[in-house]
């Protein structure tokens, strides 16, 4: 039998011991309940922000007022203990409320520019409504969120890290909003879609919480506990074959693909990394030592929903981008290779 | 870094090294899909080698029979060489080692660990218990097993069906009626020998030839079996006529021979010979108006108008000698009475009777008469060319009938001697109508006499003189 040579040996992979694994899967399952104790019946909703969290992307949430998206975020932060910030986006908020303004300041007789920081200047920055800011301040935003930094006046000002941005948006009232254009959606890791609470939810609701009085939250660790499991997600082996399988789902959606009717704008390279990164940081989260082509399909909905244009007639239709999805994983299997008749794909 | 992975294709060197625990589980998956792309590609040709060695087979079967074990190796070779290039074409779908890996893992459900512990990241899975029912592919054994079922039900059948070969088939080639061979046979004799003009022996081959149009199931039928037994016989009758004709035609051209000879003593010689030369020419008339000519020597001779002696001479030895030619032609046929032939064979004088001899007076054949002509009886003064009604043109006449509602129109050949083969003798307007009513046929108190059913007696009228002994032996019992 064939074993592993001495090249592969000499370029082994980047990878993580299995103890490392399962310690992080217990942290990521302790993390799990707590937040499960903030947001009743959210469970996947819960997994996906964590997988978010971890992969070090920034999540847009959608979903109607009131179910709970705010206190999952505050739940986040102090289970992880870290700084949070609320910015409500209004159409007339402007970057520099954002980001931070130079403020003329006197001090010992000199007048000198300060840069006042701005409320992303956070570790978890809740960015409710965004659709209603300018796209000015979107754009101001996530450039901020996407390059970690903020420059003014010639200066540039990292934001701490770890940093999250979790932005909401209002599926109803959209008049008088600025809906994301395609590029700034495209620097979302995850596009998450917040369901309504269900009876037994909203009885558990009514009987734990309170107006105006927030939840206990035990704290899980801290920052730098958070960046040593950030750092063992990106240590998490990628598979030859996961990684091809990624590429053909990515493929798949753009214009022209067999898989790819009704498409007008398929998915950018940086979504294949959104898949990879999120796929090792599921995989972690299970406690596993490598990605897996079930970590892909758990995350390509989330990751590509967003990052697939249909086109109008597709729309007309009723074709939704989680339908292509589906439909884009039903027909690319991992396995690239089509079967004789003769033998059946029966269990596969 | 790991290498770029292409599906179907062997894992880059260093990069993928499938191994362990796994490795043959890897082999057998792929073996099992590669076989599977080989036999759809393959049983397509089974197929059509099991069409052809069946066709073969039996093609073998009938011709010749040393050939089936040459077609059973055909079939063998044939079926070793297409599989030989199903393998070849199916070759570039065969799956790859890190293909069956793939598919394998992911059926298994094992999360990749199997790439993962191929590179060396992570221990070899442990194999879950339940792997034979989570094997990610099965046969689908209905189509194979069904189509080589159905190549060797279809070559069992070719080689143990009955066949019959093709030499009992030539054996058993239908012959011509035995009849319309034997009027062949005559009518090629009689051409050989120049007996018979061409045009008259290509009359009788063409109803032959009608006679053969038929069927050749249905050449033994009643129908078949009479017209060819009815054409022989008008045949035969055609060449004793002729053969008669010939006779009375070269006996009436010594006569005039011999009359012109002899210088005319007085009034009643120069009558004899006008009356010779007329007996002459009237058998010459006949020999034109009869259903077969003579050969072409005797037909041109006689043609000839203003005779001398030496011509009169001349033609009845043509004529003698055609009659003789025609005796020739059909000397070997057993089938033909030569007695119904004349048999004057010299030019005697004897063949008209001088009506002076004592045998002449006691009726018996003229004793100058030559041997031949006195052994078949037939000479001059019982039934010569100048006997009998003359010439029997075909006559037509309205004809009542207690059937039909007009009078049927009928043409009569009031000489059937002289009728041609095939020669209509009666037509009637008119079909087969058998009586709806039967007759009931006299009756005497109330008794009736006979019950026979309208069209009973055309049909037994019918048969042939055997059958018809064979109805009257059955029901004289």
């Amino acid at each position: 039998m064939p074993t592993t040579t001495d090249a592969a040996a000499a370029a082994s992979p980047p990878q993580i011991t299995e103890d490392e694994a399962r310690g992080a899967a217990a942290s990521v399952a302790h993390l799990r309940r707590v937040l499960g104790g903030v947001l009743f019946g959210q469970d996947d909703l819960i997994d996906m922000v964590i997988v978010g969290l971890l992969a070090r992307g920034h999540i847009l949430l959608e979903g109607l007022p009131g179910l709970g998206k705010t206190e999952l975020v505050k739940g986040l932060a102090r289970a992880l203990d870290l700084a949070n910030k609320r910015v409500q986006f209004t159409p007339d908020l402007l970057p520099g409320d954002i980001t931070g303004n130079p403020v003329l300041e006197e001090a010992d007789g000199r007048r000198r520019f300060t840069f006042h920081q701005g409320p992303v200047f956070t570790n978890i920055l809740l960015a409710d409504e965004l659709n209603r800011a300018s796209p000015k301040t979107q754009s101001a935003l996530l450039e901020a969120m996407q390059e970690r930094s903020v420059t003014g006046m010639g200066q540039t000002h990292p934001l701490p890290r770890p940093v999250v941005g979790l932005a909401t948006q209002n599926p109803s009232e959209l008049e008088g909003t600025y809906p994301l254009p395609e590029a700034q959606l495209d620097r979302f890791l995850f596009k998450l879609d917040v369901p309504g609470a269900d009876v037994d939810t909203l009885e558990r609701i009514v009987l734990d919480r309170e107006i105006g009085v927030a939840p206990d939250v035990a704290r899980v660790f801290d920052a730098a506990g958070l960046e040593a499991l950030l750092d063992l997600v990106r240590r998490v082996y990628m598979p030859v074959p996961v990684a091809n399988f990624i590429a053909r789902l990515v493929a798949g959606t753009q214009p022209g693909a067999a898989t790819a009717a009704g498409v007008k704008f398929g998915a950018s390279p940086r979504a294949a990394l959104a898949l990879a990164a999120a796929s090792k940081a599921r995989g972690l989260a299970a406690g596993r030592i490598n990605a897996a082509y079930e970590d892909v399909r758990a995350v390509a909905a989330p990751v590509l929903r967003h990052r697939v244009v249909l086109d109008y007639a597709a729309r007309l239709e009723g074709l939704t981008t989680d339908r292509l999805v589906t439909r884009l994983l039903e027909a690319i299997p991992a396995h690239d290779s089509a079967l004789p008749t003769s033998l059946a794909a029966a269990k596969v | 870094m790991p290498q770029p992975f292409a599906p179907g294709s062997p894992p880059a060197a260093g990069s993928v090294v499938t191994a362990g625990p796994w490795g043959w589980r890897i082999g057998l998956l792929r073996t099992q899909i590669n076989a599977g792309w080989w036999l759809s590609i393959w049983l397509p040709f089974v197929l059509g080698v099991g069409i052809a060695g069946t066709f073969a087979l039996v093609c073998a079967r009938w011709q010749a029979a040393g050939l089936v074990p040459w077609v059973w190796t055909g079939i063998g070779v044939a079926l070793a060489a297409t599989a030989a290039a199903a393998w070849f074409i199916a070759r570039s779908r065969f799956e790859s080692q890190a293909s069956a890996q793939v598919l394998l893992e992911d059926a298994l459900g094992l999360h990749a660990r199997l790439s993962a512990a191929a590179v060396g990241v992570g221990p070899w899975p442990t194999p879950p218990a339940d792997l034979s029912r989570r094997w990610p592919v099965a046969w689908r054994w209905g189509r194979p097993v069904g189509l080589v079922s159905l190549v060797a039900a279809m070559l069992t059948a070719a080689a143990i069906m009955p066949v019959a070969s093709a030499r009992g088939l030539a054996r058993q080639v239908i012959e011509k009626p035995t009849d319309a061979a034997v009027v062949e046979r005559w009518v090629d004799s009689l051409r050989k020998e120049q007996a018979i003009d061409e045009h008259s022996a290509e009359s009788i081959e063409q109803k032959i030839d009608d006679l053969l149009q038929r069927p050749r199931d249905r050449w033994y039928e009643h129908a078949s079996l009479e017209a060819a037994a009815s054409l022989r016989e008008q045949t035969a009758a055609d060449i004793a006529a002729l053969s008669r004709t010939l006779a009375e035609a070269a006996a009436a051209a010594s006569a005039v021979s011999r009359s012109m000879d002899e210088k005319p003593t007085d009034l009643s010689s120069a009558e004899q010979n006008a009356a010779a030369a007329a007996a002459l020419e009237s058998a010459l008339a006949a020999l034109a108006a009869g259903p077969m000519q003579a050969g072409q020597d005797a037909t041109t001779k006689g043609q000839q108008a203003g005779r001398s002696p030496e011509q009169a001479k001349a033609l009845a030895a043509a004529l003698r000698e055609n009659a003789n030619r025609l005796r020739r032609a059909l000397a070997e046929s057993e089938e033909f009475d030569l007695t119904t032939l004349a048999t004057c064979e010299s030019d005697c004088d004897g063949c008209q009777p001088c009506g002076t001899c004592a045998a002449c007076r006691a009726g018996r054949p003229c004793a100058s008469a030559c041997d031949a002509c006195k052994a078949a009886g037939r000479l001059a003064g019982k039934g010569g060319v100048s006997r009998g009604p003359g010439s029997a043109p075909l006559t037509f006449t309205e004809r009542e009938s207690r059937v039909a509602t007009r009078p049927e129109q009928v043409a009569q050949q009031v000489d059937p001697e002289r009728a041609a083969a095939g020669e209509v003798l009666e037509v009637i307007d008119g079909g087969d109508e058998p009586e709806v009513a039967p007759f009931e046929g006299p009756q005497a108190g109330g008794a009736v006499a006979d019950p026979g059913r309208g069209g009973a007696a055309a049909r037994i009228d019918n048969l042939l003189p055997a059958e018809q002994d064979s109805v009257r032996r059955f029901f004289s019992r």
